[in-house]
């Protein structure tokens, strides 16, 4: 469903002198139907910026995306209009991922508004309720503001907002990382279910290999731009073949080793 | 907090006389009395007349409307273009911001009052080009606040998911933009409508905007200048008015503005 | 005599919205050179917990109960009294590294600075603060000096704020979530230096990861303002009695997500009963109408 061939994205700084910094380096990845890619690195490593990329929030420097066969990293802005439905990201800090000026219900009702999913005021009544509902959040929330919500409420309504349309690929950028544990728990066991119920695939882009090797069906491992390794969750995690995943691998099993004093 | 209450008074009297001048004034403010002039304030004349016998109460509350407008309508004119402007700038960046701000440094780089006495120069005096005059040069700051709230808020992860959702620019900019960065410029248009009329008093009373027979404070101001000595009350009610008004357009644009502070910026 | 003795502390705020119960009757014990922490969503009262005892809570909280540190109740302490207690005996190590710095001075600038006044000696201040960020493993030490901290990544303004907190030398340190946004690698490290710290120094340890909690010797699991279990930190993580630390567990990634179901409760609204009833999957009837008391380090009917 998804190609990414040799992408690569540079950014350019500097005012007399041009400074270049590569934060993507010819990566290379498919993703099917209904499956969890995940893509583990450290901070710096050019995991957000692939993920702005895939979501064409971002144009890449050189590389070519294939989404359902289709080129589409040469299409102009107008013709990608009809592609933007089906490709959809969630970011990672709930504080600012939602307008604070607009009410959740607004907020929840606003891609259906603008895609014209809806046809009077009490469709979309009914539809952005059940849209809440989905993602087990009580009505009462759409009256309130998104300062009022705790993270993961925010974030479910973000998930809420990104169901309105339907999407094939989500395409999600640390959704966890600023949720307690507990709170994690039950997001991610949202986007599970609806991976199952509507055959959504997930970029996950995180930091944390705890979370990516439960979460996720295949993964790869960034490391400054470039993609040291490839395969299996269960394959990379238990048995890795490069060094810096090894290394990624026991920094996450030191937090949860025993305390042995 | 008090000393707020008073603004607030000053400012709703302000507008209720530029609103119903008629209706609190107790004569008509050209009526000429030659044999009433000069009068000192009494229970008859509470403000006393001028030396045409002109009521100066009526006046007054007259030249509240001419003051009032002009300056809600400088404040205004300056307050849409420049946030417009800063709205455009901030969001697109590159030629248009290039422009923009080259315009906004070289308004700045000269005083306004200057430029604006050279467009009066261009257009002739009057109320109406002092209005286009002040605005000129009234928009700069606007585009300044608006263009740098812009450029913070453009980064946010919500307006990132607006155009991940499909939105088109023109409704980011009204609809995600705009409402986080507007608050710290109507702070600024309450402050500078203070600012205006105390302008158009000054250049009036320079005789490049309102002409008498207007009632309007800086043209009272002027003549009453003869009379400083002899009937220093024609001088002092339109002074102290100029005084008062634009004291508590600016106290309550100080207070508008503390009160907003967090709102120009995300989270608490 | 034990270092730090929490007893029937409560704290209140008064909202727009109602009062919120923050605190709702805890009982801690903390002894030198032990290490406690202290798990719980937001919401749960753990940071209000970890401020209050150093006196760091906003003016319109309401505190009752004690907290005797050294035998002296810290809240019916002088204003005098608490300044010579912050940061020479009591250590807090904030949340929010980006903003707990001074941006406008350099790394060295702030330590010395905490240093001489902590230690009295401004001449043996540079000395110190070298030897300090060498303890926490930060590489040329000479050089981080002149560092300012927006040309610090989150890891390292971390360790300049946990060095700042050990500078004084205290009796206690309260450290409030300091692995929050940071990296998994750069969390492994610096869990690693707080275990080393936790050794030799008494250490409160504020988290919502249960997994962190295995530096300490001990745990405390906070839910709607109350404790509701405690043990040794290998019992507790492996097994847990009270149910919602079973579902903190459960919810562990390498325990496959499980998600409890339901929120938190809002503070405002403490339902009668036990706080958790409406999430847990052992509840009776009974859980609702009577409040569990704390019974063998657990806080459950049926543990």
């Amino acid at each position: 469903m998804l190609e990414v061939e040799k992408l690569s994205k540079s950014f350019y700084s500097g005012f007399l002198i041009r400074r270049r910094f590569d934060a993507v380096k010819e990566v290379s990845f498919s993703l099917s139907r209904g499956k969890a890619l995940g893509i583990v690195g450290e901070s710096g490593s050019g995991k957000s910026t692939i993920a702005k990329l895939v979501a064409r929030l971002l144009k890449p420097t050189s590389g070519r995306i294939y989404f359902n066969g289709t080129e589409i990293t040469s299409l102009y802005d107008k013709e990608f209009r009809s592609f933007r439905p089906r490709i959809q990201i969630i970011f990672q800090h709930p504080e600012t991922a939602l307008n604070p000026r607009m009410k959740i219900y607004d907020s929840i009702a606003e891609p259906l508004r603008i895609h014209r999913l809806v046809g009077s005021r009490r469709e979309e009544r009914a539809r952005v309720k059940e849209l809440i509902r989905e993602v087990n959040l009580p009505t009462e929330l759409l009256s309130r503001y998104p300062a009022m919500c705790s993270g993961g409420e925010v974030q479910r309504v973000v998930i809420a907002r990104i169901l309105a349309l339907e999407p094939e690929l989500v395409v999600a950028d640390e959704p966890t990382s600023m949720l307690d544990v507990s709170v994690q728990a039950q997001v991610l066991s949202l986007m599970k279910r609806l991976q199952r119920d509507r055959r959504i695939s997930y970029l996950f882009i995180s930091h944390d290999v705890g979370v990516v090797k439960a979460f996720c069906d295949e993964v790869l491992v960034l490391r400054r731009g470039e993609v040291v390794e490839h395969g299996k969750s269960e394959r990379v995690f238990l048995s890795p073949s490069h060094e810096y995943t090894r290394r990624l691998v026991r920094a996450s099993n030191v937090s949860c080793m025993a305390n042995n004093s | 907090m008090r000393g707020n209450k008073i603004a607030l008074a000053i400012v709703s009297a302000i507008i209720l006389f530029a609103l119903f001048p008629d209706v609190f004034s107790p004569y008509d403010p050209n009526q000429i009395n030659l044999d009433r002039a000069l009068e000192t304030p009494s229970l008859k004349h509470l403000f006393g007349t001028d030396n045409f016998g002109r009521d100066i109460l009526s006046r007054v509350i007259h030249g509240a409307r001419v003051s009032f407008f002009a300056g809600v309508t400088i404040a205004g004119i300056s307050f849409a273009l420049g946030t417009l402007l800063g709205l455009i700038a901030g969001y697109y960046g590159g030629p248009a911001d290039e422009l923009v701000m080259r315009v906004v440094d070289i308004l700045l780089a000269m005083p306004g009052i200057i430029i604006a006495l050279i467009i009066i120069g261009i257009l002739g005096p009057s109320m109406p080009n002092l209005v286009v005059a002040l605005a000129s040069v009234g928009w700069v700051k606007y585009a300044r606040l608006v263009r740098g709230s812009t450029l913070e808020i453009k980064e946010e992860e919500f307006v990132e998911s607006a155009r991940a959702l499909g939105c088109t620019d023109f409704y980011i900019l009204y609809r995600h933009i705009l409402p986080n960065v507007i608050s710290p410029a109507i702070a600024l248009a309450t402050l500078d409508i203070g600012s205006a009329i105390l302008h158009i008093a000054g250049m009036s009373f320079l005789g490049l905007g309102a002409q008498p027979p207007t009632p309007e404070w800086g043209i009272m101001l002027r003549e009453s200048i003869a009379f400083m000595e002899t009937a220093p009350h024609l001088m002092i009610f339109p002074g102290l008015m100029i005084f008062v008004t634009v004291y508590s357009f600016n106290a309550l644009g100080d207070s508008l503005g503390s009160r907003w502070r967090h709102y120009g910026t995300l989270g608490d | 005599m034990a270092l730090l003795e929490i007893d029937g502390l409560k704290v209140e705020f008064f909202t727009e919205e109602g009062v919120v119960k923050a605190v709702n009757g805890v009982n801690l014990k903390l002894d030198r050179g032990e290490s406690l922490a202290i798990v719980g969503e937001s919401g749960s009262g753990k940071s209000v917990l970890a401020l209050a005892i150093p006196r760091l809570l906003p003016v319109n909280a309401r505190i009752s109960g004690r907290i005797l540190f050294n035998g002296r109740d810290v809240l019916r302490m002088s204003e005098e009294e608490l300044r010579k207690l912050r940061g020479r005996k009591i250590a807090l190590i904030p949340q929010n590294p980006g903003s707990s710095l001074n941006p406008v001075l350099t790394v060295g600038y702030q330590l010395k600075e905490a240093i001489s006044l902590l230690n009295g000696s401004r001449r043996k201040a540079l000395k110190d603060a070298v030897e300090l960020l060498r303890r926490l493993r930060l590489p040329e030490p000479e050089r981080f000096m002149k560092l300012y901290p927006h040309m610090l990544s989150g890891g390292m303004k971390q360790r300049v704020l946990i060095s700042l907190g050990i500078a004084g030398n205290p009796e206690l340190i309260v450290a409030d979530e300091p692995t929050k946004n940071l990296d998994s690698m750069v969390r492994a490290e610096i869990l690693e230096l707080l275990k080393e710290i936790g050794r030799t120094t008494a250490m409160l340890f504020i988290t919502h990861d249960i997994q962190a909690a295995k530096i300490c010797d001990r745990v405390a699991v906070m839910y709607a303002g109350e404790v509701v279990e405690t043990g040794s930190a290998k019992e507790v993580l492996s097994r847990p009695a009270h149910p919602y630390t079973t579902g903190l567990v459960s919810s562990l990634p390498e325990n496959g997500l499980i998600p409890i179901p339901g929120s938190s409760p809002g503070m405002t609204s403490l339902p009668e009963g036990c706080s958790f009833y409406p999430r847990c999957s052992r509840a009776e009837e009974s859980c609702s109408k009577k409040k569990p008391e704390l019974r063998r380090g657990v806080r459950c009917f049926y543990a």
